[in-house]
């Protein structure tokens, strides 16, 4: 079951390759329907929803202390769902953006595979080993289809990642190899063992700086903006709806069981105040950017933010709404990137200066636009503000003044948002939008749409996303 | 889980602080000092969203927030002190603000501010009820006076600028009745709605706290000032704009006046929802008995007082507001004096009609601050993250490896020597250095 | 002792068809002769045995390297036989044999039992190779090449026969048991302390270890591509083959004699290297310096000589072996349209021949250490390898892992990121099918095994 979400994204990557160019189109969207169904079919299959759902284990060499355990459970489910729905859309926005070069479909075939086997794989090798594979296919995506600067920055982009992955692999080998003769890599052995506190400390610290690397935390996040704008757009989709929340998964996973005890206490407190100042610093920058791409960067740079803060309070009410908001996250700023896409396609630009006016040339885009602005500002009934409460609620009970700051982000967000979309949207039409191309395709609402009903869906019935993590949450945070 | 309010001790922290950022949001809400100043510039959408959005409703709901928390408010008296001296200072301030706008719906704007202030007021003493009648007579008058409003510019053809408007109650009688009516309603001449919720509102004030009753009596009377300097300088003397517009100058139609003439007749008998006792009889208080049950539990439940006294403050009032009226239009209709150009205000009129200067304070003290934040951030904090990273990646390490490749100079004599000079040295180190 | 018997045989075979006409014939008979060695080396008796008075013994190491060499040898000629497509080579027959000699000595290197088969062996391996590097006789840089590799070369033999010389006079025996035998007392002599330092000295100059390290860029530069990837794959694998054997008889004891000196040694060559390879313009010279830091990343293993390593050991060899003849065989395409070797000669190689570069891409990704290449698994077990105590070469590592990327990355960047084609690649559509074979062969090997590394492992049980 769970072995063919990561086996059919590496056969498609290899198949369209030798398929011809003709099929491609019909290729693709067999393979998104195909996943997806294939997703519905494991979520149908689940009995029970007590932890996990389910566990399959592949050993394939004996010579390696690992194994490919996959394991599904209310945590890995969320991320999941989100990469089959996510990756369906972004080879869809392809397909209606008549990009007809394979590798692309390829690429992003090969980073499906990664990103289900990170959110799958309960080995820690194998956990490293996905987690580095993503890598791989996103690094060319940047470099070839990017624009600007391009080399340098993915180049700062792959090294930033490279880094972090580095010291969180040499925790995980510390992890293995203090254990007693034949221990091996899997989730229960390795965090399984008696270690000094300075050593948990360390530990911990190698994991969190991989993890933060990608999220990005504040300290970690220079390669993010910089990246996000030179990206080609489906590449800044998957760095920010998906592989961000890599991170995010991480700490649930990887990084929780090893809290408790005096040092990582202090760690915990320092990791939740650099995701604060965050939240601050990212929204504040996102003030004066004139390029939306930039914007949307700095905004997904102060929004991780606050869910990280509110994973990092292990507290029932954080990790629920960690879990919801990562899927919403995913969600409003893939959308919004769509939208920033439309834009520069239909009207060539991008920058805050040459737009204006667009909500009279072409009033769907501006409705779609609108609802996914206040789905990320959070406003109530759409989908950004349960999590966001949640999460808030969190931070207040673990330590108020950092949830007094942290909640500033609503009022900053609604600041940089609204400016962005009265830019865009509303005022004089300029030169470029005049102009411009000012229909709307058949396919281009079709996936607005959905990303639509996600913000009013989500918002409405919160508790659809909330019921499937509610056991597996519950169940370890009584063990912690 | 419930906790009864009761329960609560009156001196827990945790009760100010609450109650404190309940205020504050409505304090953002219903544009009280220091969050009003968004309220005068969403003028610039239409009006009737002025009149439903801005007037009649939504900044209301401050009000409304506290009258649904009063049991929270009851237990912090201090917090339901500060409501009251924010709603005071807001009145009066808005008030002397209105006085020098020439913008028509500038003028109503911050007249809705200062209403709001005068409702902040007798919530901070206590009186739920009357805070919310003021509110309910409020959303007729306002709603009309920024209909009428609306009228008039749609008169005029977007014209805003009450300097350029004038006699026009004979060009447009219907609005002119409509606008009058609004007018003495928010001026609280008898027996008009304003009348009975103002002077509640005063009355109740006149009570509990009498400087808080002086400076209430006092915005009322600003109010009158405004109200009547606006009414006559539109529809009074003789028209100053240009001939091109006057030519043009039209009644609105029908179906904008309909609307309007309801809220003409229920800014008249509003006051009929809650008549004081002495002139409703049996039917006095309607909304304060249909509204007890929600305050049963309120310790600050106004008591009766006496007639004679109720009777006197009324009159005093009315009688104040009429020779105000009287007052003025002796300066606007009959020596025809216009307000002057802004550019001749001297002294504290030039700082009234700037409003004070407050949206500039906040724009020096917040917005661009925020942005120079903004800027200093994404500019120079960024770069120097990547000046440290590139440091690292590419400079510092390019340059070592720079000077380290110079070794690799190709010529073989060098390379043995070097070599030959390294076996001695790890020979020194292997065998004669004891680490 | 077949298979060297077949492949000399092969050596003097080809030095005769070279001489009588057979000039088109020479390159694939040498490669079905290794074929065959390899195949005779395969059906071999799993027993040890030894040969020449025990001089000689094959072990299940010494058999898992030989398979290696001759599979590395047989690639090289692949990619020697797309040359011989291009250009007419009238000493080919030459060449070919000499390297199946130096071949020969390899061999004896993974199986000596005698230090006078090491002395044999390391000449057999060298000489050849002298003569090889300046096999462009009309090319200066050829010249000069050859003849630093072989000053250099015979000022490190002539260490190693003087260790060795001490080695004899301290132990009175050349029997490698014997004289590892005398090495485990607890006190050894001074003499004998000497003749290990004076031959590890030596192979470090063989494994290109810094600061011994001068001869690599300049020869690999200066060689003729095809046999540069000889020299950075095969005689790699054969000095440190003879190294490891050498050191766990040697210096692999409570106050050993080489200790500090390794350590010293890995971290000048992993740093050094590292970041002289960052500032390198020229692919081969990356290379050159490439091969450098993988030389100090292979010295880590000795630090913890185990039975178990023995089989990392040779995982982390076959992967770089592997990935530095598929970078070898994208460097000798480019050269046979006439680009340079410098970074810029990638420019538009990947929209010209996408699959070709493909497999380039995937022999780089592992040679930097990327996941489900043998690559990372090589420095997987690396890691495991050090203990903790030994963090510091696990931040070592680390960092020249990281460093690493930015000079591997940089063929991508001319390789994918170039947006301009250049004209000589897209003129020169076709890449031979022998290099394509070869480029296929290592990329998919190197997933394969990096996949299911029991393949290789299990092997070596």
């Amino acid at each position: 079951m769970l072995i063919g979400l990561i086996l059919f994204p590496l056969i498609f990557s290899l198949v369209i390759f030798i398929l011809p160019k003709n099929m491609t189109k019909f290729a693709t969207i067999f393979y998104s329907v195909f996943s997806i169904s294939w997703m519905v079919m494991v979520v149908k299959n689940i009995s029970s929803w007590t932890n996990p759902f389910f566990t399959e284990n592949y050993v394939f060499s004996s010579n390696l202390p690992s194994s490919l355990l996959l394991v599904l459970d209310g945590i890995s489910i969320i991320p999941i769902l989100l990469t089959q729905v996510l990756i369906a859309l972004i080879l869809w926005m392809l397909l209606a953006k008549q990009k007809d070069d394979k590798s692309v479909y390829s690429l992003i075939a090969l980073m499906h595979f990664g990103l289900n086997g990170v959110f799958l794989c309960a080995d820690a090798l194998g956990f490293y080993i996905f987690w580095e594979i993503t890598l791989i296919p996103i690094y060319f995506i940047c470099a070839i289809w990017g624009e600007g600067k391009r080399m340098p920055i993915t180049l700062k982009f792959f090294l930033y990642t490279f880094i972090g992955s580095l010291c969180m692999l040499v925790s995980f080998l510390y992890l293995y190899q203090i254990q007693p003769e034949g221990g091996n890599f899997s989730i229960a052995n390795i965090f399984n063992v008696d270690m000094s506190t300075t050593a948990r400390f360390l530990v911990a610290l190698g994991i969190f700086i991989g993890l933060a690397v990608k999220i990005p935390i504040f300290g970690f996040h220079n390669w993010q903006a910089d990246t996000y704008t030179s990206a080609p757009s489906y590449g800044s989709m998957l760095l920010a709806g998906i592989m961000l929340k890599m991170g995010l998964f991480g700490m649930y996973r990887w990084l929780s069981p090893l809290f408790g005890g005096p040092l990582c206490c202090d760690l915990q407190w320092y990791i939740i105040i650099l995701c604060v100042i965050g939240v601050i610093y990212g929204a504040i920058i996102a003030i004066t950017q004139t390029d939306l791409k930039r914007i949307l960067a700095f905004s997904s740079f102060s929004h991780v933010g606050l869910i990280a803060a509110g994973i990092m309070t292990f507290s029932h009410s954080g990790w629920q709404g960690g879990l919801l908001q990562m899927l919403v996250h995913g969600l409003n700023i893939v959308g919004l990137f769509y939208i920033v896409d439309l834009i520069e396609q239909k009207y060539g630009s991008r920058d805050l200066n040459n737009l204006g006016g667009i909500a009279t040339q072409n009033k769907w885009l501006a409705i779609y636009g609108m609802i996914l602005v206040l789905g990320t500002t959070a406003l109530p009934l759409t989908n950004g503000f349960p999590g966001e409460f949640l999460l808030l609620k969190s931070l207040f009970e673990y330590q108020f003044l950092t949830a007094l700051l942290a909640g500033t982000t609503i009022i900053w967000c609604a600041i940089y948002m609204l400016r962005l979309y009265q830019k865009v949207f509303f005022g004089e039409e300029s030169k470029m939008v005049l102009s411009g191309d000012t229909s709307l395709s058949v396919a281009e609402h079709f996936i607005l749409i959905i990303f639509v009903l996600g913000v009013l869906v989500l918002g409405i019935f919160p508790q659809l996303i909330l019921s499937l993590s509610e056991s597996t949450v519950l169940n370890y945070l009584t063990q912690k | 889980m419930a906790i009864h309010a009761a329960d609560v001790d009156m001196s827990d922290p945790v009760i100010i602080i609450a109650t404190l950022c309940l205020f504050i949001g409505a304090i953002g809400k219903s544009a009280q000092i220091p969050l009003y100043t968004w309220l005068p510039d969403a003028m610039a959408g239409p009006t009737p969203v002025s009149a439903l959005i801005h007037a009649a409703t939504m900044v209301t709901a401050g009000i409304y927030l506290l009258v649904r928390a009063h049991f929270l408010f009851d237990l912090a008296p201090s917090v339901l002190n500060l409501v009251s001296y924010v709603g005071i200072a807001t009145s009066i301030f808005a008030a002397i603000i209105a006085l020098r706008q020439n913008d028509i719906k500038k003028v109503l704007a911050y007249s809705t501010v200062s209403q709001l202030g005068l409702m902040f007021v007798a919530l901070g003493v206590g009186a739920y009820t009357t805070a919310m009648f003021h509110v309910t007579t409020h959303a007729f008058f306002k709603a009309l006076l920024f209909l009428g409003a609306g009228s008039v510019i749609h008169a005029l053809h977007g014209e805003q600028d009450i300097r350029n408007m004038g006699g026009l109650k004979n060009e447009i009688k219907s609005t002119y009745w409509i606008f009058l009516i609004g007018t003495l309603a928010i001026c609280g001449i008898f027996p008009l709605s304003g009348m009975f919720s103002k002077d509640e509102i005063l009355a109740v004030l006149f009570e509990k706290n009498k400087g808080l009753w002086a400076l209430s009596l006092f915005s009322s009377l600003l109010t009158a000032v405004y109200m009547f300097r606006l009414l006559f300088l539109t529809f009074f003397g003789t028209y100053r704009g240009d001939e091109h517009t006057k030519s043009k100058i039209h009644e609105s139609p029908m179906v904008m006046m309909a609307p309007l003439w309801v809220l003409a007749i229920l800014s008249v008998f509003g006051g009929i929802l809650n008549l004081p006792h002495l002139i409703g009889g049996e039917s006095y208080g309607k909304m304060a008995h249909f509204l007890d049950p929600i305050f049963s539990h309120s310790k600050l439940t106004t008591e009766h007082m006496d007639a004679g006294l109720e009777i006197g403050l009324m009159a005093l009032v009315v009688g104040l507001v009429v020779s105000i009226g009287f007052v003025l239009y002796n300066i606007y209709v009959k020596k025809e004096s216009l307000p002057k150009p802004d550019m001749s205000l001297r002294g504290v009129e030039a700082l009234v009609a700037k409003k004070f200067g407050v949206d500039e304070l906040y724009d020096t003290v917040i917005s661009k601050p925020v942005l120079g934040i903004s800027r200093f951030f994404g500019q120079k904090v960024e770069s120097a993250f990547d000046g440290i990273s590139g440091f690292f990646f590419v400079t510092g390490f390019k340059s070592i490896g720079n000077s380290l490749r110079k070794i690799q100079n190709g010529n073989v004599e060098f390379y043995l020597i070097m070599m030959t000079g390294s076996i001695v040295a790890l020979m020194i180190l292997q065998f004669l250095v004891k680490i | 002792m077949s298979v060297i018997i077949v492949i000399l045989l092969t050596a003097i075979l080809v030095l005769f068809l070279h001489i009588f006409e057979g000039r088109q014939w020479v390159n694939p008979l040498a490669i079905l002769g290794l074929s065959l060695s390899f195949i005779i080396l395969c059906l071999e008796n799993n027993s040890l045995w030894g040969e020449y008075s025990s001089m000689i013994y094959m072990t299940q190491f010494a058999k898992v390297f030989t398979g290696t060499a001759i599979i590395f040898t047989i690639l090289v000629f692949f990619i020697n036989q797309s040359r011989l497509k291009l250009e007419e080579d009238t000493n080919n027959g030459d060449k070919l044999g000499l390297v199946l000699f130096s071949l020969c000595g390899a061999i004896l290197l993974f199986t000596f039992t005698n230090i006078t088969m090491l002395f044999l062996g390391i000449e057999i391996l060298s000489i050849p190779l002298y003569v090889i590097a300046s096999s462009s006789k009309h090319d200066l840089h050829s010249n000069e090449a050859g003849l630093k590799y072989f000053l250099m070369g015979s000022f490190a033999t002539s260490i190693i026969l003087f260790g060795m010389a001490l080695i004899f006079g301290a132990t009175n025996s050349l029997d490698i048991m014997t004289i590892s035998e005398y090495y485990s007392q607890a006190e050894i002599s001074k003499m004998a302390a000497l003749g290990a330092f004076f031959v590890g000295i030596g192979f470090f100059f063989k494994v290109a270890a810094i600061p011994f390290h001068f001869w690599t860029p300049d020869v690999y530069e200066g060689t003729p591509s095809i046999w540069a990837t000889y020299m950075a794959t095969v005689v790699k694998i054969a000095s440190f083959g003879a190294f490891f054997r050498l050191y766990i008889l040697l210096g692999n004891v409570d106050n050993s004699p080489l200790y500090k000196v390794l350590v010293l040694i890995i971290i000048l060559t992993v740093v050094v290297g590292t970041l002289t390879a960052l500032v390198q313009e020229n692919a081969k010279r990356m290379i050159a310096y490439s091969s450098i830091v993988n030389s100090g990343f292979l010295l880590m293993f000795f630090l913890n000589p185990t039975s178990e390593i023995l089989s990392y050991f040779g995982l982390f060899l076959l992967g770089y072996g592997l990935a530095t003849i598929g970078i070898f065989s994208a460097i000798v395409y480019l050269e046979s349209i006439g680009n340079s070797n410098g970074f810029e000669g990638f420019e538009g190689l990947g929209k010209c021949q996408p699959l070709f570069s493909l497999g380039v891409t995937i022999c780089l990704l592992s040679l930097a250490g990327i996941p489900l290449t043998v690559g990372f698994l090589g420095k997987f077990y690396l890691l495991t390898s050090l203990r903790f105590d030994q963090w510091w070469m696990i931040l070592l590592v680390i960092l020249a892992s990281i460093i690493s990327i930015v000079y591997y990355f940089r063929i991508f960047n001319g390789m994918y990121f170039s947006n301009k084609k250049t004209a000589t690649i897209a003129s020169a559509t076709i890449v031979s099918p022998y290099l394509n074979f070869v480029v296929g062969f290592c990329a998919l090997s190197l997933l394969i095994i990096g996949l299911f590394p029991d393949f290789y492992l299990n092997i070596f049980q």
